[in-house]
């Protein structure tokens, strides 16, 4: 809302400059945005007087002007407007002025003649856009002006418009009224509301046009009143200024006089030219489906039916609150004007603004709910307008469709409760204090209860607490007491929450950066994973209203978030990529109709690509498999998950050698591998990409159940062996090192595979493996035979299962080694 | 004899002296103490010494022993602490040579600011709440007295999926969720941090952005109480000397309501460009929980009262941190990323 200063200045004496009045205006909580100097945006543009004008000779539109400027010498000012002529007050740039656009006057040589100066047309001056002659200010000036001075003074042109950030409960303050009661409160002054006396000498507005309303609900209110003699010319000056100000453009002084009500009181207007009103009626009823009409913008409008239309005795002419019709519009012509002042349904009217896309000034207010019991006023105050700067001739009486006003509202407040509520000491004095100021009536209806009417433009107010905060905005907010709550609680994160905390914190100690990505993604990725057309992540939630395409599906994987983050930053030369994301992923449910809720799981993925930063002790090698399963299998362990365990698997976006499930024990909870290439050209990446992603709630809650653990340091000491074996390199590793486990029993600790040699002399295809084996009991110390007997039996077990034998030591020693 | 004994003592202590290396040194030891040394040959000789002069020469023999063995012991010791020195000396390295480079990661701003606003209310003794990202519309608007067509659901233009669906605006439906689950038991004392969405995108504004929430429910909670505990945040979060200020304001969830200040921290509130020359910079919304809210999750604002307060995570880091484009937050940059 942009309010003149000015404008304000009218209803209250306003006493303090723009600044102080906004900072209390946003302290009473109407906050404002900025103050905008504006109007008068030049200087050195004085009041002069026409003393001669002379066609110029070798012109066929040039006058040679002798011009008064309050100098001891006249002026010669060449002028081509059409309306010059000696006797007139104009507003004249004399050299060294300058205009609103940074133009600077300079005398100039036209005809043989030295131009000193330059007459100026509203246009020139940023008054409105007419440029057909310059502004004739004879009407303008006050009295008492001087030859010579200021025009911006002289004319009042300056101003300040102060934006208030309007909370949408405070619709009443779109009217300068309303607005202008909150400064008086504001500045402890004093509102002078217009005075809205004026003669009616045409005939009865009731014999002349019948309203009728079908739907009261729609329309509970519609009145009209009808002016004659109207002659269509421009509006007062001040009230031009006003407008503009206010961010209106002047047109003429019918529809100025109507905007200009419509932002005093905050009622739109609409004015119909009487003359083409068919039947001289007017029916207010719901649109028909399908049916038809022409609004103002010259647009062809079909209706859903149900929408508001102000017709007349043939059909609609006006979209109700919304448009007005081309047909009935008031023109140059017009001489008979029915002005309308309606309350029209909130809810109605925002659907049909919205659906026709064309929210106006108008539609808002209306949006917001006017105040049904000022229609006829604001009606009142168009005519006696119109009557005033128009001469024209008012018609007796209104025609007032108003079937149910509303009862008045009363609200109850008790002393006690505002200071329970707000934690204040307010006597009940200062709260009856407030409400006086708030010119809303108040009457003791029981000790300590106080009720209170509240006026028909404040319909935010409708409870206790509604009254409540007015005596807190109204006391000042800074007057109530800071305390803390008195109830003591044990505060804390859940051990979900715990744990998620820690998993991020290892995440990065583990040399991972995190990401944050939108949840929301292009349905594409989907084909840039080269995912099957059957593959569930291609069932997703869509936005029905996305920014963009690339905003519109809920994400299924947190992978193509962190690959087009890996593709940015390698765009960037950021070459060392060790990213990890955590978030929700969003699953479907089966019978999806975005009517049910979505899973959300909480996932983790990870991301290596690029290579580590060279640095003088040696190149580290090439992020590769390995590099990022030893980082997930530390996290694992790290947060008490225990032992993930990995399956050779197949993913469409991995590397069909390098990629495997995760699991716990055997509930699968992701995936990891090698990204494939083509879909790391699919995303702009080189190289090998390793990413893996997982759900980590399952992990959370595995962390949660293994509960305590022994801490007891060994007793007895372990018996450690070597084991190295050979056999078919088609066998998982984790297959040989499980059977080592299961045949090894509860004495057999630990197994660490120490390496691994598939080179020759070892046959293709086969590999020879070598672990540390640790063997211990907690209550005594193992004999020799049992370790060997465990030793033994392990042996045995990979050469039944896997046909894997014992390698004899020295036989095929690595040459390298 | 004794004189003799002298002299192979003083002739001794001369080459042991003389010694360049170990090498030489323990031929010195060798030409006087070794089995066919002087001072060996010597001893040798003690039966051809008088009786009664054998104890003293005796002695004297072994006292020549004695000194020879620990001068050279001496001078060996010497030999070796040099070796050990050279060998040092030769292993020196260029101590200012980078360290041996371990991978730096990084936990996101964001997840640290979230963090320390969490630590801030979890010392007040407030437990975490969260929710699901997918909402109906029930919880994240109907519920906290926001009825269809309402003229304030405007404030937040939302992502839908259906009429009935949309991602939440705002993390204010964890504490519907919340006050369904306590049931009417007092008190509730909850903050509620999460991803919100809405159709904003710009220097400014995310669509996709966090929020904290924190919701207070309990007998004879005030408005005083909102005011103490913001100050508190305040201060903990942007340093002790801030002063909040509230100004009234519009939330259809929260009467009165409160849109919270903090003295600036650039400029201490004499007013800067940060602060846009006011002095405050505004940080938070926060209000008075709507009767109506609480009765529509089965509380009776007559037997109690509480406050709510939400605000924006990057908005604070921004703020805190200095930055000056929303859209570097999820831009995920790695000199960003590792800037914190």
């Amino acid at each position: 809302m942009r309010v003149s200063y000015n404008w304000l200045q009218k209803y209250v004496d306003l006493k303090i400059p723009a600044e102080e009045l906004a900072r209390r205006l946003t302290l009473a909580g109407l906050e404002y945005d900025e103050i905008i100097p504006v109007g008068g945006d030049f200087s050195g543009v004085v009041v002069a007087q026409v003393l001669a004008a002379e066609k110029v000779a070798k012109s066929d539109h040039l006058s040679l002007c002798r011009v008064d400027a309050g100098a001891v010498e006249p002026l010669d000012i060449i002028c081509g407007a059409p309306n010059v002529r000696p006797g007139l007050l104009v507003a004249c740039a004399k050299v060294g002025a300058r205009l609103p656009g940074g133009l600077e006057i300079s005398a100039r040589k036209t005809f043989g003649v030295v131009s000193q100066g330059m007459l100026c047309s509203q246009q020139e001056l940023g008054i409105s856009d007419d440029h057909s002659g310059i502004w004739e200010l004879n009407d303008l000036l006050p009295a008492g002006t001087q030859l010579g001075q200021d025009v911006a003074d002289a004319l009042q042109l300056r101003d300040e418009v102060i934006v208030v950030e309007l909370t949408p409960n405070r619709g009443d303050c779109l009217g300068m009224i309303n607005l202008a009661r909150e400064a008086a409160v504001a500045t402890g002054g004093s509102i002078c509301y217009p005075n809205l006396a004026y003669e009616e000498n045409g005939g009865q507005a009731a014999d002349l046009i019948s309203i009728e309303v079908t739907d009261a609900k729609l329309c509970p209110r519609y009145a009209a009143r009808l002016v004659k003699d109207i002659k269509i010319g421009p509006s007062p000056l001040w009230m031009q200024k006003h407008l503009l100000a206010a961010g209106m453009r002047p047109i003429n002084n019918v529809v100025d006089i109507s905007n200009y009500v419509m932002l005093e009181m905050n009622q739109p207007l609409h004015t119909f030219d009487y003359a083409k009103l068919r039947g001289q009626k007017i029916i207010v009823r719901p649109a028909e489906p399908g049916e038809m009409m022409t609004t103002l913008d010259g647009k062809a409008r079909k209706f859903l039916g149900g929408e508001i239309l102000i017709c007349d005795g043939e059909g609609p002419v006006c979209v109700g609150g919304v448009m007005g019709g081309m047909e009935s519009e008031v023109t140059e012509a017009t001489t008979e004007v029915l002005i309308e002042a309606a309350a029209f349904d909130p809810v109605s009217i925002r659907r049909t603004a919205r659906r026709l896309g064309i929210p106006s000034e108008a539609s808002l207010r209306f949006e917001k709910g006017v105040d049904i019991s000022n229609c006829d006023t604001a009606c009142r105050r168009a005519v006696q307008l119109l009557v005033k700067y128009c001469g024209v001739t008012a018609c007796v009486g209104a025609v007032d469709v108003y079937s149910e006003p509303p009862v008045p509202v009363k609200v109850n407040l008790r002393y006690e409760r505002v200071n329970q509520i707000l934690g204040s000491n307010f006597e009940p004095l200062e709260i009856k204090e407030v409400i006086s100021r708030l010119g809303f009536g108040q009457e003791t209806i029981a000790p300590g209860v106080l009720q209170v009417s509240i006026p028909s433009y404040r319909r935010d107010i409708t409870l206790e607490v509604d009254l409540i905060e007015e005596v807190a905005r109204i006391k000042g907010f800074e007057r109530i007491p800071k305390t803390m709550p008195l109830n003591a609680t044990v505060g804390g994160r859940s051990p979900q929450q715990q744990l998620l905390r820690r998993f991020k914190m290892l995440a990065a100690d583990c040399g991972l950066n995190e990401a944050v990505n939108y949840s929301f993604i292009h349905p594409r990725e989907a084909d840039l994973l080269r995912l099957e057309a059957g593959h569930p992540w291609r069932h997703y939630l869509a936005i029905s209203n996305p920014l963009s395409e690339d905003q519109s599906a809920m994400r299924q994987s947190l992978l193509p978030g962190l690959l087009h983050t890996a593709a940015r930053n390698l765009a960037r030369r950021n070459l060392d990529l060790r990213f990890f994301e955590t978030g929700m992923v969003f699953l479907p449910a089966a019978d999806y109709a975005a009517q049910v809720q979505p899973q959300e799981i909480l996932t983790a993925a990870f991301l290596l690509a690029g290579r580590p930063e060279e640095s003088w002790h040696g190149q580290a090698g090439e992020y590769d498999y390995f590099s990022l399963k030893g980082i997930v299998e530390r996290l694992a362990a790290s947060i008490g998950a225990g032992r993930l365990n990995f399956q050779a698997c197949r993913a469409e976006y991995l590397h069909p050698g390098r990629s495997a499930a995760i699991l716990l024990d055997s509930l699968p909870l992701g995936v990891i591998g090698e990204l494939h290439p083509q879909v790391a050209e699919n995303y702009q990446l080189d190289g090998r990409v390793i990413v893996a992603e997982l759900a980590l709630e399952p992990l959370f809650l595995a962390a949660l159940g293994r509960g305590n653990q022994d801490h007891d340091l060994p007793r007895y000491p372990a018996s450690t062996r070597d084991i190295a074996v050979i056999g078919s390199d088609a066998v998982a590793e984790c297959h040989i090192e499980a059977a080592i486990r299961k045949a090894g029993g509860a004495i057999l600790r630990s197994v660490r595979l120490f390496d691994l040699y598939d080179q020759p002399p070892i046959p293709a295809g086969q590999r020879s493996l070598a672990y540390a084996l640790e063997f211990r009991e907690d209550s005594r110390t193992l004999t020799d035979q049992e370790v060997d007997e465990a030793f033994a039996a392990i042996v045995r077990v990979l050469a039944d299962k896997y046909q894997y034998q014992l390698r004899q030591t020295g036989c095929c020693e690595h040459p390298a080694e | 004899m004794l004189e003799q004994i002298k002299q192979i003592e003083s002739e001794a202590l001369a080459a042991i002296a003389a010694a360049a290396d170990k090498e030489s040194l323990t031929g010195v030891k060798i030409a006087y103490l070794g089995k066919k040394g002087g001072l060996t040959a010597l001893s040798r000789r003690m039966g051809q010494v008088d009786a009664a002069e054998r104890p003293a020469v005796g002695t004297a023999v072994n006292a020549a022993k004695v000194a020879l063995e620990q001068a050279i012991n001496q001078r060996m010791a010497a030999f070796h602490a040099a070796e050990t020195e050279a060998a040092l000396a030769s292993e020196t390295i260029d101590i200012s040579l980078p360290g041996r480079p371990w991978p730096a990661g990084s936990r996101h701003i964001l997840t640290q600011v979230l963090e320390q606003i969490e630590d801030v209310f979890i010392g007040m003794g407030y437990t975490v709440e969260e929710g699901p990202q997918v909402e109906y519309d029930y919880y994240n608007f109907e519920a906290l007295n926001l009825p269809a067509d309402h003229p304030a659901r405007d404030m937040q233009d939302s992502f839908y999926f259906s009429d009935k669906m949309l991602l939440r605006t705002h993390t204010s439906p964890v504490q519907v969720r919340t006050m369904e689950r306590m049931a009417g038991r007092l008190p509730v004392k909850i903050i509620a941090p999460g991803v919100v969405y809405r159709r904003d995108d710009d220097a400014t504004h995310s669509p996709m952005f966090h929020q904290v929430e924190g919701l207070v429910i309990d007998k004879n909670v005030t408005f005083a109480d909102l005011s103490g505990t913001l100050l508190a945040f305040a201060r903990r979060m942007f340093g002790e000397e801030r002063q909040i200020r509230l100004r009234p304001s519009y939330f259809p969830f929260t009467e009165p309501s409160a849109e919270v200040d903090i003295s600036c921290f650039a400029c201490g509130g004499r007013g800067c460009r940060l602060c846009k020359g006011s002095g405050w910079i505004e940080i938070l919304g926060s209000g008075q929980v709507h009767p109506r809210v609480l009765q529509l999750s089965g509380y009776d604002p007559e037997q109690c009262s509480g406050f709510a307060f939400g605000m924006g995570v990057e908005r604070i880091a921004m703020l805190k941190y200095g930055i000056n484009d929303m859209r570097l937050l999820f831009d995920n940059d790695l000199r960003f990323l590792h800037s914190f």
